[in-house]
């Protein structure tokens, strides 16, 4: 009798995937749990976007999540990378707002100033990571692209850590052309390099996923990849259930020895339950616009990709253990969780030694001054002081400096932009 | 199970060589009512010898033949080098009509070659077919339910069975690329003699592996032993 | 030219005709009750007209018979007619205005020669459709409308007005000869107007102005078109064939080998047709008319089109010219392309002379097949987007040029299917794993060597059923290998555990590899 074995999914697309992925992260997480599944990574399609509800419906449950994305890159190679800490989650977040906005979209890292500052910021972070010899030893791209190829970005790095998703100005949020229509990347798209993504992959776990067909081409990449994550690099296998998966596990766990890349047991889930895959096709008819006569060999041979019990995927994986084994490595080694990310807030420049509190007092108190020259009302003042202590206990300064910033923005703006304050809360006396 | 190995260590003692360029008209029949799928395989090999040639390949069958074996499925003639695109089926009720029709086919110079299926065809229409082929420039394979004896106008008469695969280079127990042997019976170039044949699965195509003295029908030798199961 | 079939029913032999001596009445219902629709001799000589009320004939003639018409079964007829009338001209149009539906419409343009002139032709029409009992009154005019006013109220019962002299021959015929509607022959009427000469002198505005809108402009349309000064497009019964070449025999021709020593000929008149305008047969129909009235034809589709008189005339002959029914003998006899292509479509890749002739080579090679084999005898294979097998490849009627072919799947697949699949008795593990032998047409198998599964889903958007007509479910094929060195296809139908629940899963022999 095998010992039962711990199995975590870490190819997993939720319905964050468009058109992809057939189940809400709720449903995948109990599913995951009542499988008895030690974890389970949500790597949804170039997006964070389903993370939040995916954190929300495990924490509910009790169920150890993974937060990562599956990076489709331009020349249509895919891999998923899961931040090990807050930091690498803070890069993954920058490198998605690139791929999103434009910004910075060059396919070589070494072009345009964004791409420079992004650059050096990340050596000023004390990373020492394998960037020179990366972007030395991988051909640059030629640039066919005029699209892509904007002015150079006003990018501004964030403080350290900060979970910014998008670029700001330099004084706060600057209106730029970049936003609006000539934004040259197409809403829901995103273009990215495996070189843009290696320029911000520290602290990442990288997840190869194999290709249909395997060819040299592939191990090209593997050995392109490896140098970029030379130690967190791993070869997702999946069964293809085509009749020939026994060898092609053993091809792929040779290929994977041999370029350093071991292999990491997946099933490439898009759907919670096998009962699924009638929505799923749907979907996938959907996304391609043809109807269900007509989709052929884009829908999926089988049901097979839903999420399957442990004692399944070591049926599966039998002779392969340590592939089963390594999802708990992975799992460990990323214990990254968005509940760090609470109560979080980006940093608002203050003036030298003193605390946004103390800042948004003195900005507060000096409004009121302007605004009643002839003194205060107490009641007021009393208002004044009630709000600035809530405000103190829910660690709120630094957003009410964000407002305040743009509401003076706007008044200094030669057109008048009305500012009525914060919309939800016309009753607050500070803001 | 034979080792890949062996099969090849056994080399040809024979003076035979393998004909790779198949004549106007050959004749192939299965060594058992089994060998007829191989059979089919190896006659389709003959018909696309010739390289460099894009004409059809006409696969004339009679109704008895059809309702013995199923039909024919282009999607897996396409590992033997058979694009499907190539391919034309002619269907008729008795042996008569797919021997007009072959002869049809191999004297019109539309095709590249084609095969029909035989039982007993009368030493006239193998004259005729023979004759034809020459005319369209053609390849004509009779494919008999079995081994025949009679007079034919054919130039080449083989026997083809079944062999054990080759093996998976990533799966000791999965099937490998599919393997022949063909036993010329007949031919007016040169000795008999027999030749194992395994389908590259890169080209399709069907190199010898081995040779064999004599007409190399080991019975005994084409078993495999049994072996370990499991699924995928 | 016209032919103007008085009576109804004439052609409904299963009506048992009423004597011409009795009068009798079609009857039909109109805006005030039933009317007579149409009438024999007796009942128009008893002073009864088409539209008159039921009721008031009645009062007339107690005598009257009457049936119900049957307006659908009349277009029927008339249609029939038109096709019988196909011999005459390669365009009959059936006259279907209402309330008649009694006319035929032949287009004669250059083909009366064939039957010894134009007067010629009216007398042997008008004798073979007395024979068939339809009396008719016929004419031949140089617009359809002049020759449908002389058919219906010349003196003589076949009437031509010789070419370019339309305006003189109808101008003495009475007003309905231009087929006006009923109200704008009583305002015509109330002019003083009565024959159609009479409307040449007055001005043209001025009588579209008088009877304001649509019957004036009719009224102007309706004479124009019977003059030849607009045009009157006929919609035949079913589309000529563009290319047609006859021969009509003194006496009946009575054997197949009378036909075969025609075929040449008129299959190179054909090709001379065809060739001229670069076009080719796509298809080729050889009609005998019989003396009884009846046609007979054979009918050979090509593949691609082809304009060479050989070719015509082998595929016609495999097609088997004993097909032909010649019954008591043939008094003419028609090859036609009853559709033809620009031969231009057909041509090779760039700079491959080759081609060209190869391909043509092909196309003959699979019409004479398919002549003597049968239409469907010949195919070729079209790769389909389906995962299930069976679904994956459809063998489509041949053409010179392979189908076009969906994307394939480069995935190990028999060389011989059978479809449908054969049930099997196997012995195999639990869930999945492949048999250890199994019984096929009651011989066992050992396996020693086995791969798989494949798995492929039912497509669960499909109607029909699965196999043995229940509910399609997932399949799990298996390559396995039996100790003979033979490659067998099988698949268990139902997935162990998630699709058992109402029936066990079954196993089948799909094919066999090579």
């Amino acid at each position: 009798m095998i010992a039962p074995l711990a199995y975590a999914e870490l190819d997993l697309m939720s319905n964050f995937s468009f058109l992809e992925g057939g189940s809400h992260a709720r449903e995948l997480v109990e599913q995951a749990l009542a499988l008895g599944l030690s974890a389970i990574g949500v790597a949804d399609r170039n997006t964070l976007a389903g993370v939040v509800r995916a954190h929300a419906a495990a924490k509910k449950a009790g169920l150890r999540l993974l937060i990562g994305c599956r990076l489709t890159f331009l020349d249509g190679t895919e891999l998923i990378v899961y931040p090990r800490d807050r930091a690498a989650y803070g890069r993954l977040c920058r490198l998605l707002s690139i791929g999103k906005s434009g910004v910075e979209s060059h396919p070589s890292p070494l072009v345009g100033e964004g791409e420079a500052r992004a650059r050096s910021a990340w050596e000023e972070e004390g990373s020492h990571g394998p960037f020179h010899e990366l972007t030395a030893a991988l051909p640059v791209a030629a640039n066919t692209n005029d699209d892509l190829d904007g002015p150079a970005s006003p990018l501004i790095l964030p403080p350290r850590g900060g979970p910014l998703l998008l670029p700001q100005g330099e004084k706060g949020l600057e209106p730029q052309g970049r936003w609006g229509s000539d934004n040259p990347i197409p809403k829901g798209e995103c273009r990215l390099t495996f070189e843009q993504a290696a320029a911000l992959g520290e602290g990442m776990i990288a997840l190869a996923r194999a290709p249909e067909a395997i060819d040299d081409a592939f191990e090209a990449r593997l050995l392109a990849w490896r140098r970029a994550w030379p130690d967190d690099l791993y070869l997702a296998a999946a069964p293809l259930h085509r009749g020939d998966d026994r060898a092609r596990l053993a091809r792929l766990a040779a290929i994977g020895e041999r370029r350093g890349a071991p292999m990491v047991a997946t099933n490439a889930v898009l759907y919670h339950h096998f009962e699924r895959r009638p929505l799923q096709d749907v979907l996938a008819c959907i996304r391609e616009g043809v109807t269900i006569d007509g989709a052929g060999f884009r829908l999926q041979a089988h049901a097979e990709r839903f999420l399957k019990p442990p004692a399944e995927m070591a049926r599966l994986y039998r002779g392969h253990e340590a592939a089963l084994a390594r999802t708990q490595a992975i799992v460990a080694a990323c214990p990254f969780s968005l509940d760090e990310l609470a109560y979080e807030y980006p940093d608002e420049p203050v003036p030298p030694g003193k605390t946004p509190q103390q800042h948004l007092e003195d900005l507060t108190f000096a409004g009121v001054k302007k605004r009643f020259p002839e003194g205060v009302p107490p009641k007021i003042m009393a208002t004044i002081h009630k709000e600035l202590e809530l405000i103190r206990g829910a660690n709120y300064a630094a957003y009410f400096l964000t407002v305040h910033d743009i509401v003076a923005w706007a008044r200094a703006e030669p057109h008048k932009i009305l500012c009525q304050g914060r919309g939800s809360a016309a009753n607050s006396v500070v803001c | 199970m034979i080792p890949a190995s062996r099969l090849h260590r056994s080399a040809p003692s024979s003076r035979a060589t393998y004909p790779a360029a198949a004549e106007p008209l050959e004749e192939v029949g299965a060594g058992g009512p089994g060998d007829v799928a191989a059979a089919l395989a190896f006659a389709l090999a003959r018909l696309v010898s010739a390289p460099d040639e894009r004409r059809p390949v006409a696969l004339v069958t009679t109704a008895d033949w059809l309702g013995e074996r199923g039909r024919p499925f282009a999607g897996g003639m396409r590992a033997w080098d058979l694009d499907p695109g190539r391919l034309i089926w002619v269907r008729t009720r008795r042996e008569g009509e797919a021997l007009w029709a072959l002869e049809e086919v191999l004297k019109s110079g539309a095709a590249a070659g084609g095969l029909a299926t035989a039982a007993a065809p009368p030493f006239v229409a193998t004259r005729r077919l023979e004759f034809a082929a020459r005319e369209g420039g053609a390849v004509g394979v009779l494919l008999r339910a079995g081994p025949a004896e009679d007079l034919s106008a054919a130039r080449r008469r083989w026997r083809v069975t079944a062999l054990g695969s080759g093996t998976d280079a990533f799966d000791p127990e999965a099937l490998g690329a599919p393997r022949l042997r063909a036993a010329l019976l007949k031919r007016r170039d040169g000795p008999p003699g027999a030749w194992d044949l395994e389908r590259d699965d890169e080209t399709g195509g069907l190199p010898v592996v081995a040779g064999l003295a004599g007409d190399g029908m080991d019975a005994g030798e084409r078993r495999r032993g049994p072996r370990r199961l499991g699924a995928a | 030219m016209t032919v103007w079939t008085r009576a109804n029913g004439g052609e409904d032999q299963d009506d048992s005709a009423p004597p011409d001596h009795a009068p009798f009445v079609l009857v039909d219902r109109g805006a005030r009750g039933l009317v007579l629709h149409a009438l024999n001799p007796a009942a128009r000589a008893l002073g009864l007209s088409r539209g008159q009320s039921h009721a008031d004939a009645r009062a007339i003639a107690p005598q009257l018979a009457s049936v119900p018409a049957e307006p659908e079964r009349d277009k029927e007829a008339l249609k029939r007619l038109a096709l019988w009338a196909e011999r005459f001209s390669p365009a009959v149009a059936a006259d279907m205005a209402l309330p008649a539906q009694e006319g035929l419409f032949l287009d004669m343009t250059g083909g009366t020669h064939l039957f010894g002139g134009e007067a010629a032709m009216l007398a042997e029409l008008r004798a073979r459709l007395a024979k068939a009992g339809i009396p008719a009154r016929l004419a031949i005019a140089d617009t359809p409308g002049a020759a449908w006013a002389l058919a219906r109220l010349s003196a003589a019962p076949e009437a031509i007005a010789p070419p370019g002299r339309t305006r003189e021959a109808i101008a003495d015929l009475p007003l309905e000869g231009l087929r006006l509607e009923a109200e704008a022959l009583v305002l015509l009427r109330r002019f003083g107007l009565k024959r159609i000469g009479e409307l040449y002198g007055l001005p043209r505005s001025g009588l579209a102005r008088r009877f304001r809108g649509e019957a004036g402009l009719r009224l102007v349309e309706r004479l124009d078109q019977a003059l030849g000064a607009a045009p009157e497009p006929l919609e035949p019964v079913r589309p000529g064939p563009a290319y047609r070449t006859g021969v009509v025999f003194a006496e009946p021709l009575t054997h197949i080998k009378g036909v075969a020593l025609r075929l040449p000929d008129l299959a190179r008149t054909l090709g001379e047709q065809l060739e001229r305008d670069g076009r080719g047969a796509r298809r080729l129909a050889l009609i005998g008319f019989r003396v009884d009235g009846r046609t007979t034809t054979i009918e050979a589709t090509l593949s691609a089109p082809a304009a060479r008189p050989e070719h015509m005339i082998r595929l016609l002959r495999e097609k088997g010219l004993e097909h032909l029914d010649l019954d008591f003998g043939i008094d003419a006899l028609m090859l036609a392309a009853r559709q033809a292509e620009p031969l231009s479509t057909r041509q090779g890749k760039m700079g491959e002379d080759g081609h060209a002739a190869s391909s043509e080579a092909l196309a003959g090679l699979i019409d004479r097949l398919q002549a003597r084999l049968g239409e469907g005898a010949v195919r070729r294979p079209e790769a389909r987007e389906s995962w299930i097998p069976e679904r994956s490849e459809a063998w489509r009627r041949a053409g010179p040029d392979a189908p076009v072919s969906a994307a394939v799947q480069d995935r190990p697949r028999p060389i011989l299917l059978l479809d449908p699949p054969e049930p099997v008795r196997t012995t195999a593990g639990l869930p999945d794993g492949p048999p250890v032998q199994f019984t096929w047409r009651r011989a066992q198998r050992r396996v020693v060597g086995a791969q798989g599964p494949e798995r492929l889903g039912a497509e669960w958007w499909r109607s029909e059923p699965g196999l043995m007509n229940r509910p399609a479910r997932t399949r799990d094929y298996y390559r396995v290998e039996d100790d003979q060195g033979r490659r067998y296809w099988l698949f268990r139908e139902g997935l162990y555990g998630r699709e058992d629940a109402d029936h066990v899963p079954s196993w089948w022999l799909h094919g066999v590899f090579a």
